[in-house]
């Protein structure tokens, strides 16, 4: 059985269409780890140095929401001001450490800019270990706020990209044009702001990052407020709809100023902190260990969420929303003495220590009746039971001022609502964890189906471990181009050296040409492990260098998959959580290197994981590019990562040939000459036998002497037909065109061409005016605002036809209720 | 037939009108001819309410119909009201209409959803684009140039 999860925290986009901002969410919101221990003298002071899960504070200070020292302790939270507006908390992985500042994709940043923006950096650090020195302190304090506020006035603070290292921006502190006061401000304000030169943002900022080099925290200035420094946004990181830049990478970030977050749960499961393959601070894990359920203090919206009484856990609240001036927020009791204890969800008893409260109807709102609805519509959307107030939390499932939210048979929320005993029919009235995590406890006696486009991918699952065939009975070289130059230079330079045995002797009858099969030109860099040896043709041993691939080394596991790399992972993540994040207003292309680009189905991969592998045949330097949408190979494309160069060389073949030929021939003439010669000496023998009677042939048996001394002459002139026999060339291969490799982007990317909205826009307006496209079956009561219906049902309406009619097409023209 | 009058500042269109500014009331005189309900024609005395606050109404309610009627008014020779309304129906029937089902196309939400708009004022020729790197490469050239040769 899947496990079943609250669909609030890992639902699709639809289950957040209601995360508008119809309500604001509180002036909590969660921070990261960090500690507040000190690092002077060379060392940490761990006396000094706990540390835990916080939060930052207006003032410069922070503090602990959860603070660990031999064990979990849980800090009072101090709430700050409820009107506090924005609450960005926007999340960029900051560089801390290893490598080389080119790990900076906004630039490259210099030492010198991130020292002074006070991350601690280390020196010489080891790339993989990153362990380096920690780099002076001497400037930890002083310049740290001008020194952050230069590096995002340089670099796009979404370009601070790396793990470990989080920056967070609390306030938004805005200069409007025109305006000489400071106030907090909107991604509106921005927004609608965004073509004045004289905007001034401050931003209230701190630091958080977890060690890179083992469980105890060696660093420090975890936090810091730079509110008292101001900067120009630079043209680079003018709002988000104006960023073109490839280092903006992840700008759906900016969601999270939208409320949403929160839901993100990668955000704080462990791997965001893991570092290698090691756990350095795997607080989820403690916290799951003490009973609490998962996604802890990662989640900043606990209402309606319970933990064991021995726990005391405070609530981070629901994340202010600045927009729609709605005033929803955390309770006003949020602290410890709320903190029920020893209730049992599971037994009907609604275990909330945060809810909402409705302080007053906005101005906006027609009704109180109205904007309640609204707050239970949203809380239904994310999954939470609702109580009305901070005494009926105590309350059970099924009294009339508790509500639960109604899920569809996908377990997906609707939206919907709905208390007193209807709640106690609702599958999640026996939940034993509203967030989800202990469903496999639950045992439902429905089990929806699942989805096939969703999680049926049918025998697709082998497709991950590609079959080949290692090409045995051959060397595979890797040469760069100083060897591959020797080594062409080399099978050309036997001819000139050698003598006519050399021909023979030598090359033992093999023609070099013979037995190179291919060779290409390549970006890819096979040489890492590789062993370096004398290169081999047939029986010859050359004395060029090359490194010699193993079988490992050509391909994964051999002989059963072909050689592979991966390019990793990347998610498409909607940027408007809307329509507007789809076809045809939202198109994605992949850029595929030595490939090409493809199109990718928006509605298919928005929202998944996009996975890029490469295999490849070495011999013919041929490949495949597999893209993967999650787990299911979605599309391929061919691709070559070499190009074959023809290789030229001595065709000592076809001159062993002529050397062959010349020689026989020359020993032929030698053989005939030779018998001759035996026929003049017999007759001489006969002469004297005969008692000089054949004298006349004595002249004969001279002049066939004659005639061999004629043969030794004609070896000279061999050796003179073989010196000057035309050396002929045999080719491998021919030229191939390499033009893919000269394209400079060597990384698959994503291309995404999101619509850009009219500067004119006011949402607020339009949406009150033309009304924002939905498909909301509900009654006219529960709705406000401009109302368009396409169908009404006007049963129970004591009116003339004539006013029914008008009373209908009112509604299909929009009434505001 | 009591006639209550008003002074409304809601678009028409709106289903519930605010008519705490009630201006006066008056009784209609005896009708000298059929009164169409929807569409109705009254005559009130100038001198039974204060004339010149109800002359300027534009807002009616009339007990008689138990409707609300947009209202424009006239004065007749004798100095009499002329009242002339036209039924509000949304605000007459506003408790039924709001337990009526509906299915709703459009609504005053703080942002799209999910169901395209065509009217949502997108700009017809400049996009965000928007390069999404991948984090892993494949060891590509490393400085210098590399050869593949195939021998046997």
């Amino acid at each position: 059985m899947a496990t079943k999860i609250n669909p609030a925290y890992y639902g699709p986009e639809d289950s957040f269409v209601a995360l508008s901002a119809d309500i604001k969410r509180s002036t909590y919101s969660i921070g990261g780890l960090f500690t507040n221990g000190k690092y002077t003298g060379g060392s940490f002071d761990a006396t000094a140095a706990p540390w835990g899960i916080g939060r930052s504070s207006a003032s410069s200070d922070y503090e602990f929401i959860a603070q660990r020292d031999s064990t979990w302790t849980i800090n009072k939270i101090q709430r700050s001001s409820l009107n506090t507006p924005l609450y960005l908390y926007y999340k960029s992985d900051l560089y801390m450490g290893a490598n080389s500042n080119a790990d900076f994709q906004g630039g490259d940043v210099t030492s010198e800019n991130y020292e002074r923006a006070m991350f601690r950096t280390r020196t010489s650090p080891d790339a993989a270990n990153d362990n380096g020195t920690l780099r002076s302190t001497s400037s930890v304090d002083a310049g740290a706020a001008v020194g952050l506020a230069n590096v995002l006035t340089n670099y796009p603070i979404t370009s601070l990209n790396y793990q470990n290292v989080r920056l967070y921006i609390d306030h938004v502190y805005y200069k409007p044009a025109g305006e000489s006061t400071i106030r907090k401000c909107t991604m509106n304000d921005i927004e609608a702001d965004r073509v004045s030169v004289d905007r001034i943002v401050y931003f209230d900022c701190r630091l958080t990052y977890n060690t890179a080099t083992g469980t105890t925290p060696n660093s420090t200035n975890v936090h810091l407020t730079i509110g008292g420094n101001s900067f120009d946004i630079p043209d680079i990181f003018k709002p988000v709809y104006y960023q073109e830049s490839s280092s903006w990478t992840r700008p759906w970030r900016f969601l999270e100023h939208f409320g949403y977050w929160f839901i993100d749960e990668n955000w704080y499961d462990q791997d965001s902190f893991r570092y290698g393959s090691t756990d350095y601070i795997n607080y989820k894990s403690s916290w799951e260990t003490l009973g609490n359920s998962d996604f802890v203090n990662a989640n900043p919206v606990n209402v309606g969420w319970s933990t064991l009484s021995d726990i005391q856990q405070n609530f981070n609240g629901l994340v202010y929303h600045w927009e729609s001036g709605l005033s929803v927020y955390a309770s006003d009791q949020w602290n410890i003495s709320e903190i029920q204890t020893g209730d049992t969800y599971a037994s009907g008893t609604v275990r909330t220590y945060a809810y909402l409260v409705i302080d007053e109807k906005p101005d906006d709102m027609s009704s109180n009746e109205a904007y309640f609805a609204a707050v239970l519509h949203e809380c239904a959307f994310l999954g939470f039971p609702i109580a009305l107030n901070h005494i009926s939390v105590t309350h059970s499932i099924g009294d009339n001022d508790i509500y639960l939210p109604v899920f569809d048979e996908h377990m997906i929320t609707t939206g919907e609502y709905v208390s007193g005993p209807a709640a106690l029919q609702l599958i999640n009235a026996e939940w034993t964890d509203i967030f989800g995590v202990d469903m496999p406890e639950y045992d439902p006696t429905y089990e929806p189906e699942p989805e096939p486009e969703i999680e049926d991918y049918g025998d697709t699952s082998n497709l991950g471990s590609p079959r080949g065939i290692f090409p045995n009975g051959v060397n595979i070289y890797v040469m760069s181009g100083v060897e591959y130059n020797a080594f062409i230079a080399e099978l050309n330079s036997y001819y000139a050296n050698s003598t006519p045995d050399d021909w023979t002797l030598d090359f033992q009858g093999v023609n070099p040409a013979d037995y190179i099969l291919a060779a290409y030109y390549t970006p890819y860099n096979f040489a890492k492990s590789a062993t370096q040896s004398n290169v081999q043709i047939g029986n010859i041993t050359l004395t060029s260098t090359a490194y010699k691939l193993s079988q490992g080394e050509i391909g994964v596991d051999p002989p059963n998959k072909w050689k592979y790399f991966s390019y990793g992972t990347r998610q498409v993540k909607p940027l408007f959580n809307d329509f507007r994040d789809y076809e045809p207003y939202t198109k994605v292309e992949l850029y595929l290197p030595l490939a090409g680009s493809i199109e990718l189905e928006t509605s298919f991969v928005m929202n998944h994981n996009i996975t890029v592998e490469y295999y490849f045949d070495v011999m013919t330097m041929s490949g495949v590019s597999c893209v993967y949408r999650d787990n299911l190979l979605y599309k391929t494309s061919d691709f070559k990562l070499g190009a074959q160069l023809p290789v030229l060389s001595t065709n000592m073949g076809a001159i062993q040939n002529t050397i062959v030929q010349l020689e026989s021939s020359q020993k032929a003439n030698s053989m005939r000459l030779a018998a001759g010669a035996l026929t003049a000496a017999g007759g001489i023998a006969a002469t004297i036998a005969t008692g000089g009677a054949a004298l006349p042939a004595m002249v004969a048996a001279g002049t066939g002497a004659l005639s061999l001394a004629g043969s030794v002459h004609k070896s000279d002139e061999l050796n003179y037909q073989i010196e000057h026999t035309a050396p002929s060339v045999a080719q491998t291969g021919a030229a191939e065109p390499m033009n893919n490799f000269s394209v400079g982007q060597l990384m698959p990317k994503l291309i995404i061409k999101r619509p850009l909205m009219l500067s004119t826009l006011n949402n607020s307006i339009y949406g009150h005016t033309v009304g924002h496209a939905c498909c909301i079956n509900n009654l006219i009561g529960n709705m406000s605002g401009l109302t368009v219906c396409s169908k009404i049902d006007t049963s129970g309406i004591k009116a003339t036809v004539e006013e029914i009619q008008a009373i209908k097409q009112a509604f299909a023209n929009g009434v505001y209720v | 037939m009591n006639i209550t009058f008003y002074n409304v500042t809601d678009s028409p269109n709106k289903l519930e009108k605010d008519i705490t500014h009630v201006i006066g009331s008056a009784r209609a005189l005896a009708p000298t001819g059929q009164i169409n309900v929807l569409n109705p024609v009254v005559t009130v005395a100038w001198d039974n309410v204060n004339g010149d606050s109800i002359i300027n109404a534009n807002y009616a309610y009339i007990d008689t119909f138990q409707r609300y009627y947009w209202i424009n008014c006239g004065i007749d020779t004798a100095k009499r009201i002329i009242v002339s309304g036209k039924v509000d129906y949304l605000m007459t029937y506003a408790a039924d209409i709001k337990k009526c089902p509906a299915t709703i196309v459009r609504a005053e939400l703080t942002k799209p959803t999910y169901v395209p708009d065509n009217k949502y004022p997108i700009h017809p020729n400049k996009f965000i684009f928007e390069g999404v790197d991948f984090n892993t490469a494949p060891d590509f050239y490393s400085g210098t140039e590399h050869y593949v040769v195939i021998t046997r």
